[in-house]
């Protein structure tokens, strides 16, 4: 754990312990994560520094076989990662976002693949 | 709050062609208050307004729920079903017939019900993946977490304006827009519109918190619910939520909604086998 300066405070962290105000009121909870907005907050409230812990990260996603469905496959699953990559360009730093967009990448590979499979074999 | 937030407020609150919702429903959502008010009281109450009962059937017996055997009434309905989700069934049919459909440069009505309608279906799932006791309620959360924009588009359409071209020259989300416009965001204008209706307070807060999760005070599991859908629904690339970006999840929100990866595979999963089988409510919005 760390005692750092919410100025050098980044999105992502998380909280090692609770934030209160000169009041004793509590602003932000242990294990809540810095997001922007309650970066805002603090700074506003005039907090100077807070306790940030290291982020507990899920456990790496395997990202979906490559190779399946053939060359058509391969141009669906370029396609879903091209579009996940714009969506989620804003959190390339950020562990557990990425974890998300590879849930969700594996997910739509699969549900489109399953879709291609289902179909009636192109006319020749 | 600034005078801005105020008279924008006023606007909506005056608006006199502010989508209405049937005076079965307005009692109703005054009826649940009561705890005394009984199952079959709400069953009686939806079954005096036909065309709102038969909506409700006809959600009821769709695909999405996949009944094995018709349910012919509302009574029926509530017995398989419970009475919550009817009454949040009856609710969710009489908002869609309620918004009338907005043709505005820019925004994407039939996309902005699919956001809406993955929203929903995953909030559903995810309240059921994790038990939570929220799950009657996560539905129709999820589905009207956005109603404000539909308000915003509609009243406000030279700010609506500027928030689209704020959006494509500094690819930012449609929340931070808003605030550089507005100094505010749908999810407040969602907000004074679920007050202005009288919806539940737990239902108020889904609407008016769902992208300040952290800030929740009150019914804290919900707004966590709604705010994970629609980071989930949008990740699953379905309809259209205003920007193609996607909000960060807090950290402290995937712990306390003790989410784990093969949890969150499972929901997406479900996810889109729910929105295949929606069609049935979508039809509602195309209708207008």
């Amino acid at each position: 754990m760390r005692w750092i300066p919410v100025s050098q405070a980044a999105s992502g962290m998380v909280l090692g312990e609770p934030v209160l105000d000169s009041q004793g009121r509590i602003l932000a909870r242990k294990g809540e994560n810095l997001s922007e907005e309650l970066l805002g907050l603090l700074r506003a409230s005039g907090i100077g520094n807070v306790f940030a812990a290291e982020t507990a990260a899920p456990d790496e996603v395997p990202r979906a076989d490559q190779t399946a469905g053939g060359p058509a496959g391969a141009e669906m699953a370029a396609a879903v990662r091209k579009r996940l990559e714009v969506r989620f360009r804003r959190h390339q730093d950020n562990a557990l976002m990425q974890t998300i967009r590879n849930l969700a990448e594996n997910q739509l590979i699969q549900a489109r693949l399953s879709t291609q499979t289902n179909q009636p074999p192109p006319r020749v | 709050m600034t005078p801005d937030y105020q008279n924008y407020r006023a606007v909506v609150e005056n608006a006199k062609d502010l989508p209405k919702l049937s005076s079965v429903i307005t009692r109703l959502l005054e009826m649940i208050k009561s705890p005394t008010t009984s199952a079959a009281d709400v069953g009686q109450l939806i079954s005096q307004d036909v065309a709102l009962a038969s909506l409700t059937l006809k959600l009821v017996n769709s695909p999405f729920y996949g009944f094995s055997q018709k349910i012919y009434s509302i009574t029926h309905a509530i017995v398989i079903m419970g009475f919550s989700r009817v009454k949040n069934l009856a609710l969710a049919g009489s908002v869609l017939r309620s918004f009338k459909p907005t043709h505005t440069e820019g925004f994407d009505y039939y996309g902005f019900w699919e956001h809406s309608m993955a929203t929903a279906i995953t909030a559903d799932v995810l309240a059921q993946a994790i038990d939570s006791d929220y799950s009657d309620e996560a539905f129709i959360s999820g589905l009207l977490h956005d109603q404000g924009k539909l308000i915003f588009v509609r009243y406000f359409p030279d700010e609506f304006a500027k928030v689209r071209k704020l959006i494509d020259r500094q690819q930012i989300t449609m929340r931070e827009a808003e605030h550089q416009v507005l100094g505010f965001d749908h999810s407040h204008i969602g907000g004074w519109l679920a007050e202005k209706w009288n919806f539940p307070e737990h239902l108020c807060l889904g609407i008016r918190m769902h992208h300040a999760p952290l800030l929740a005070r009150q019914h804290r599991q919900l707004i966590w619910l709604v705010h994970a859908a629609d980071v989930f629904s949008r990740a699953l690339c379905i309809g259209d939520g205003g920007d193609p970006f996607i909000p960060e999840m807090p950290q402290y929100i995937w712990n306390q909604l003790r989410l784990t990866p093969e949890r969150v595979g499972n929901v997406f999963e479900n996810a889109l086998s729910g929105m295949a089988r929606a069609g049935d409510f979508l039809e509602l919005v195309r209708a207008g």
